[in-house]
């Protein structure tokens, strides 16, 4: 049987790829994350911020009392958020929610396209989908999870205008890494990785194809991105005025002269320790005898450990198959997250979000290339631990004597600290 | 073939460039065939391969199509009819909602009425159907640094709503809690405290309630204080109240509230300077008032505060939020689509070329209709190669369609560009508020200024303030300032320490340009540049509060406006600036206006 250059490499178990999976995998995801999702508040949360930033910017362009250093299309979507769900904590989740989902569905689409079989894609969507930090950061707390999300979404289009040549395709990932950028200036990083290798891959279609290609990956996320901010130019200012406040912005971060931050987040800094080391804080909700409720922002470096050899190997074959969809995802990892280790100012844990997707792209290539029709049993393992760390971020009442050598990493009561 | 054959053959009227170039340079499959056959015999047998793969077919003179899970199309109009159904529901809840604040005194059960509600805000379609449900919480015996930052567990609060059904749960600050179509929401808690005020009889004339927020003392108190007015008496007094319990051997409170309660209960006339000295009672216990009155403590508890409001559509709103998710994430999957034309070759033969348009049965679908052609071909020989072979045959593709089309999307994003740019200017410019005429203005307090400049309708401007001190403060009247904005009754908290902050977030000044006189000047250059965020300027420095540049600078270095600016000048330094340059900044074409604040 011909090998039709769509779909290359394994063909097994094809069924995992049905239509209905990824709707299934999205529903899974908003499922989980819903779950408590008004009831689980924990200390990271700045709604006391957001929530009253989003009716300021959307009423009067104001971004107060959030910082004015970061970027202003969060507001919106809380705002946005609170009008479809109401001005109550479920509305102040729900964005959170939403996209904390659509950042599982987008990675196991990414998975899916990348890798042309199906173990790949539901690894991937279960290691993002369970993780810890993910499901934290999917009820409350940072906007990473709408920069990751338009991240996610901006490749997956990329990878769809590579293979259709589409100009539509890739209008799309203009737009969308734009909007990402309007979230986190991180994306700015995946902006300009995606134009470089979109250009890459058309250095031979002539002139007319790199001009095109440099309109819909750069002028088109510059719309995207200023649009954001016509609430704040309705007060007066001038788009002069807007280059200047860009330009502030990334003097302050770059010279690392950041407002301080709250000191119990301090356990939390330091990018270098994500991948090895437990790195978490939380709170103890309830403490009855010989069991307690936990609120636990943490990693998991039992499985993010494994990210590095992964991404080595995902190198290690994207050079052997010439493959400049993988060099996009490695290439995506190592900007994203040199940055996060090089840049002067202080990175705290949620920003591993925007590498983590990556972590698990490659992860689970490499576990579906080593351990064949083994495979599911790493699934098997990775879901059992998974569940294991579950309940530490909902809030819910687990037994001490099952939790106590993890809680005490964190200095939680009830951990032996 | 020519793009032009395929063109025309378009059995759909759907191929479009792209594809036309990638079915003819770059199919994922070819099916060559040997010996002659028409092109009509051979699409017979397309026709029928792709039949037995489950596709509708339809048949050009040169391409046949099929077509699967067409279905999928209706993804995309039941995502939009879902979603607004889902708005619809969202207005009509609003409208027919209310949400009121009820206080549940600790073992106490309290219906959700209209007369139990501190306050309630209606939607206009309400039609006073409270929900009627019972709530009552149960004494906590935890203390507000435990509970009130939302961090840890709540009050045990227990909801009976009318069907019968009932739940227990902790309900810390910001948490809520659903049963059936009744919301409540945890909105603080704090300790209560009901007096008597009683005659020398013993007789009661008065009763008061107390709410007193959870706050540690240094004087061993667990509450912060509040004030029991008795006007209308000679004298009259204030008597001020805080709780706290029995203390233990070491001085401290000995239980957590509302464990044998205490208060401390400290008294003055009204008006006087201090109060006098404390006085501990335990619960049931009095102390003597001026005037022939006592004063006795005869309850106190924990009291919370919840959120209670109804929508009866929230269920139907949840579900459908899951159709339109569904639907839209249904929108993914593209219906299966395989294009087979038929290409003449003079040298190698009549072929097929294939290609698949699906993204997750690509593979299957190829192999399907590899293998039907296979079998289909009863009388001819069928030679498949694979798509490197065939692509070695065929020019190389040049990436994207031929043609002017090309170029529509990059036009349209230029287009784009060119209209955001235009609204961008307009916006900014719009926001930008001037006088026709100017105006100056004395005012007799910063409340006082800031109200002439709110008045005067001045907006986005460029402020020039000429003061001893920036102004500048964050503080907590933040809030308070941005409600008196959408509300004339929500007077503005501004006060002279915060009165250029104050314009910054009314939108009345979008940029500071701060001048101290100069005796002033290295001390406000020190405390400005102290910040975390200054940045250094060839004319002193400037800082961004909330976005607003404010720049610390000199009379002799202030640049030329290409506006006109709003000054305000602390009238009683005004003679520490140089009387020249106060005539040149507060001229009318200089400036609009002009507000000189004199206090002294």
């Amino acid at each position: 049987m011909s090998t039709g250059h769509l779909v290359p490499g394994q063909r097994r178990a094809m069924f995992a790829l049905a239509w209905w999976v990824a709707p299934l995998v999205f529903v899974a995801a908003y499922v989980v994350r819903l779950f408590r999702a008004g009831q689980v508040v924990n200390f990271l949360d700045d709604r006391w911020i957001n929530v009253p930033a989003a009716f300021n910017y959307v009423q009067w362009g104001f971004t107060g009392p959030d910082n004015w250093f970061t970027q202003p299309a969060k507001h919106l979507f809380m705002y946005w958020s609170i009008l479809a769900f109401g001005n109550d904590p479920v509305g102040w989740s729900m964005r959170q929610v939403v996209f904390g989902a659509a950042i599982v569905l987008l990675t196991f689409l990414l998975a899916r396209r990348l890798f042309r079989v199906p173990f790949p894609a539901i690894m991937a969507a279960v290691l993002v989908g369970l993780d810890p930090l993910f499901i934290s950061f999917s009820r409350a707390g940072s906007e990473d999870p709408i920069a990751v999300t338009f991240i996610l979404a901006a490749l997956l289009f990329w990878l769809r205008a590579h293979e259709s040549r589409r100009p539509s395709d890739l209008l799309a990932a203009g737009v969308l890494i734009g909007l990402g950028s309007a979230v986190r200036w991180y994306a700015l990083l995946v902006a300009a990785l995606m134009l470089a290798f979109a250009l890459w891959d058309r250095r031979h279609d002539g002139a007319g194809a790199i001009v095109r290609t440099s309109i819909l990956l750069f002028v088109a996320p510059f719309c995207s991105y200023l649009v954001w901010f016509l609430p704040w130019l309705s007060r007066g200012y001038s788009l002069r005025e807007w280059y200047a406040i860009q330009l502030d912005a990334f003097i302050l971060q770059g010279s690392g002269a950041f407002p301080t931050f709250d000191p119990a987040l301090t356990p939390l800094t330091g990018s270098s320790r994500w991948f090895v080391q437990w790195m978490g804080v939380g709170t103890s909700s309830t403490a009855v005898e010989g069991s307690g409720a936990f609120t636990v922002i943490m990693n998991d470096p039992v499985v993010w450990i494994l990210f590095l050899p992964a991404i080595a190997y995902l190198m290690w074959s994207a050079y052997r198959r010439r493959s400049i969809e993988y060099w996009l995802v490695v290439g995506t990892f190592i900007v994203l997250y040199g940055f996060f280790v090089v840049v002067n100012r202080p990175i705290y844990l949620y920003s591993a979000m925007a590498v983590v997707p990556f972590g698990a792209l490659a992860l689970s290539y490499a576990v579906g290339r080593f351990f064949r029709r083994r495979s599911f049993y790493a699934l098997g393992a990775l879901l059992v631990w998974s569940l294991y760390l579950y309940p530490l971020t909902s809030g819910l009442t687990v037994p001490l004597w099952a939790y106590a050598w993890l809680l005490a990493k964190f200095g939680l009561a009830g951990g032996g600290s | 073939m020519s793009s032009g054959d395929i063109h025309a053959s378009a059995a759909s009227g759907g191929l479009d460039p792209v594809e036309a170039a990638r079915l003819r340079e770059r199919p994922d499959l070819v099916v060559r065939v040997a010996g002659q056959a028409t092109d009509q015999a051979l699409l017979a047998r397309v026709s029928l391969a792709l039949r037995r793969c489950g596709l509708r077919v339809r048949t050009g003179t040169r391409i046949a199509e099929g077509l699967g899970l067409t279905w999928s199309r209706w993804a995309g109009p039941v995502s939009y009819v879902a979603f607004s159904l889902f708005v619809a529901l969202l207005l009509l809840g609003l409208a027919a909602g209310y949400e009121g604040t009820l206080l549940l005194p600790s073992g106490i059960t309290v219906s959700d009425e209209e007369s139990a509600h501190e306050s309630v805000v209606a939607g206009p379609l309400f039609d006073d159907g409270f929900s009627g449900a019972d709530l009552r919480a149960e004494d906590s015996l935890l203390q507000a640094d435990t509970w009130t930052d939302g961090s840890g567990a709540g009050p045990l609060v227990t909801l009976r709503i009318k069907d019968g059904r009932s739940a227990s749960f902790e309900l810390p600050t910001g948490a809520q809690v659903r049963l059936g179509s009744v919301l409540v929401r945890g909105a603080g808690q704090s300790a209560s405290a009901a007096f008597s005020i009683e005659t020398s009889s013993g007789v009661s004339t008065e009763e008061v309630l107390l709410l007193l927020e959870y706050a540690r003392g240094s004087d061993a108190s667990l509450t912060a204080p509040a004030l029991i007015n008795l006007s209308g008496r000679s004298p009259s007094l204030e008597v001020r109240v805080r709780l706290t319990t029995a203390l233990d051997s070491s001085g401290a409170p000995a239980d957590a509230l509302p464990v044998a309660p205490e208060a401390i209960v400290e008294t003055r006339v009204a008006g006087d300077g201090a109060f006098g000295q404390p006085v501990r009672i335990p619960l049931g216990g009095t102390v003597a008032l001026p005037g022939e009155t006592w004063l006795r403590l005869f309850s106190a508890g924990d009291v919370v505060r919840v959120v209670v409001s109804t929508d009866p559509a929230a269920p139907y709103r949840y579900a459908l939020l899951v159709v339109t998710l569904l639907a839209a994430a249904v929108r993914f999957v593209k219906p299966s689509r395989v294009l087979v034309g038929v290409v003449r070759n003079d040298a190698t033969g009549p072929a097929l070329h294939v290609i698949v348009s699906a993204s997750w049965r690509a593979q299957q679908l190829l192999d399907c209709v590899g293998r039907e052609l296979e079998a289909a071909a009863t009388e001819q020989t069928v030679v498949r190669v694979d798509d490197a072979a065939a692509q070695a045959e065929v020019p190389a593709s040049t990436g994207e369609p031929p043609g002017p089309r090309v170029w529509i999307l990059p036009a349209v994003v230029f287009a784009v560009l060119l209209g955001l740019l235009a609204a961008s200017v307009s916006t900014g410019s719009r926001g930008r508020v001037y006088l026709e005429a100017p105006r100056a203005h004395t005012a007799t307090s910063a409340a006082d200024a800031y109200r002439f400049l709110e008045e005067s309708g001045v907006r986005g401007r460029v402020l020039v303030l000429l003061d001893d001190r920036s102004r500048i403060v964050k503080g907590t009247w933040q809030a308070g300032l941005m409600d008196s904005l959408g509300d004339d009754g929500v007077e503005p908290p501004v006060m002279g320490h915060n009165i250029t902050s104050s314009l910054i977030y009314a939108g009345i000044a979008r940029e500071v340009y701060f001048i101290p006189p100069s005796a002033s000047w290295d001390v406000e250059f020190a405390r400005l540049a102290g910040r975390d965020d200054d940045i250094a300027e060839d004319t002193g420095l400037r800082v961004r509060f909330y976005g607003a540049a404010v720049h610390l600078t000199e009379a002799d270095r202030l640049p030329e406006f290409d506006e006109r600016v709003v000054v305000l000048l602390n009238g009683d330094i005004e003679n520490e600036y140089d009387p020249a340059f106060l005539e040149r900044i507060t001229d009318p074409t200089v400036a609009d206006v002009v507000v000189r604040q004199v206090e002294r």
